[in-house]
């Protein structure tokens, strides 16, 4: 019998619900205060674990950077995970992590991680966490939903790659992308749902052409403050990536797609053309991330 | 036996619909890659079906059939396809081909062409590609699985016929990478296309490699094709 390769189009698998896996929701508020950005409310459940937020720019001591940790080493089989920051006005906060995310292997439901981010007219977020990295057998579904108010300055990065432990080049089970951005009153700007399988992601006419790691960034921000198209690409490029820009629907801001052969070289494509978008719309020479 | 014919003629590419003008990111692979040929080609036209027209263009273009003309669920689905469109060069590619389309079927008198053409100048739709070929195909009374083979058809000999054009492959190679293609159409026109209880329009694409190229391409100065 032919195998049926999970294809756009086919409905996303739901599993049982009363199957195994964590539950946990975390929320970061940020907000204009005493001179600079504090955290007002931190609710952070295991296996979310943050830093304290450090002042990482001279030139921009208002800015908050946090870094998100995972305390259980990944995501594991049929975990939901939630996590919401919100910027509210006058905020400026960057949140990233420290590595990559493991996804362990899965079953019939998907290791889910949904991230909803919601930043104010005069507000700044940047969230950049570094790829997730699917290992054999994963099975994973990304929620990322943006809602940004008009005026509002963000820059945000999904990205992904696989890796083997055992270097036999075994599959991830399944990938499922899901990126909205809305406008305050619900109105959907971006809607981008993306499935696939783990062979069909590593195949000889893969939709990443020969790539296997990959990465979107959207920029939301005033037009006059958006860095131009080829200064990206270029940057990519000298790391190692295939990357192009355009604008978004419905003058969302930009949005990025970036391929690379590994998570190695994606990472720093990634890094590159954050620093310019980071520079560009919050007008601080980006911070180092010490890692 | 007339719809058969009817969606004869909407296939040929003698058809004045516009698509001569577009390659949906085959000059930009062409561009990317100066080995590009008819594997390469293979390739991208097996992956465009499968993570873009099978997920996106096919299931818009079904259930504009089903919304029979209902301006306000056409409506809907084009702003579904806006916005489940990243890449600027596809997205106004699909706008463009889409009221050439239109134009053409405005000339001939298709029933609703003229109606469907006046509310898009009005803003009340962008004229997605396969939001208008589902509405007037439907019109023309092609069945809905003739109408998403017609779509599908011309998904990927559009593909290949860029590449022809480019000078990337010959036209024999090319119809070898069609009849690959068409197998796979076959497949992809089997999978079923719920109507959905709450209305919601849920479309999936995934083709970063191709989308990044078009990207590319835009930025390009010397371009053959407007995507």
């Amino acid at each position: 019998m032919k195998p049926h390769h999970l294809q756009a189009g086919d409905p996303i698998p739901v599993g049982p619900a009363s199957a195994p896996g964590r539950r946990a929701e975390a929320r970061l508020v940020f907000v204009r205060g005493g001179g600079g950005t504090v955290l007002s409310r931190q609710h952070v459940p295991y296996p979310f674990h943050v830093t304290r937020a450090f002042r990482m720019h001279p030139d921009g001591p208002d800015l908050a950077t946090l870094y998100l940790q995972s305390a259980s080493g990944g995501l594991y089989a049929a975990d939901h995970l939630g996590l919401a920051v919100e910027a509210r006005a006058g905020a400026r906060a960057h949140v990233t992590t420290q590595a990559g995310t493991v996804v362990h292997r899965g079953g019939a439901a998907a290791s889910r991680q949904d991230t909803a981010l919601r930043i104010a007219a005069d507000a700044f977020l940047a969230f950049n966490p570094d790829p997730l990295i699917l290992f054999p057998g994963a099975h994973l579904a990304l929620h990322t939903e943006i809602v940004a108010e008009p005026g509002a300055r963000a820059i945000v990065t999904e990205s992904v790659a696989c890796h083997d432990p055992a270097g036999q080049d075994r599959p991830f089970d399944r990938l499922s992308l899901n990126l909205r951005i809305a406008d305050p009153a619900g109105r959907i700007l971006v809607q981008e749902r993306g499935l696939i399988d783990g062979a069909a992601f590593a195949a000889e006419a893969s939709p990443l052409g020969p790539h296997r790691a990959y990465g979107t960034m959207v920029l939301i921000g005033p037009p006059e403050a958006l860095p131009a198209i080829p200064f990206f690409q270029a940057e990519a490029d000298a790391a190692g990536c295939f990357a192009g820009a355009s604008p978004l629907p419905n003058g969302a801001g930009l949005g990025l797609r970036l391929l690379a052969i590994d998570g190695g070289h994606l990472s720093a494509g990634l890094e590159a053309v954050f620093r310019t978008a980071f520079r560009a719309l919050s007008g601080c020479e980006p911070g180092r991330r010490r890692k | 036996m007339l719809a058969d014919l009817i969606a004869l003629q909407q296939a040929d590419a003698a058809f004045p619909s516009g698509s001569f003008a577009f390659s949906n990111g085959v000059e930009g692979l062409a561009a990317a890659d100066p080995g590009f040929g008819e594997a390469a080609l293979a390739r991208s036209v097996a992956a465009a079906l499968a993570f873009r027209w099978a997920g996106t263009d096919r299931v818009a273009l079904i259930l504009a059939h089903r919304a029979d003309g209902d301006a306000g669920r056409l409506a809907a689905i084009d702003a579904a396809v806006e916005a489940a469109s990243m890449a600027e060069p596809m997205r106004t590619g699909s706008r463009r081909n889409g009221a050439s389309l239109l134009a053409a079927h405005a000339r001939l008198g298709t029933p609703g062409a003229a109606d469907l053409r006046r509310v898009v100048r009005e803003g009340g739709l962008l004229g997605h590609l396969p939001t208008v070929q589902g509405a007037l195909w439907r019109a023309l009374g092609l069945p809905e699985r003739s109408a998403a083979l017609v779509s599908g058809y011309q998904f990927a000999s559009g593909l290949t016929s860029a590449a022809v054009r480019l000078g990337a492959v010959g036209a024999i190679e090319a119809q070898r990478v069609l009849s690959g293609a068409l197998p796979l159409i076959a497949e992809h026109l089997e999978r079923p296309v719920p109507e959905p209880e709450d209305g919601a329009i849920v479309l999936t694409g995934l083709t970063p490699f191709i989308e990044i190229a078009a990207m590319r391409q835009a930025q390009a100065e010397l371009r053959l094709f407007a995507n």
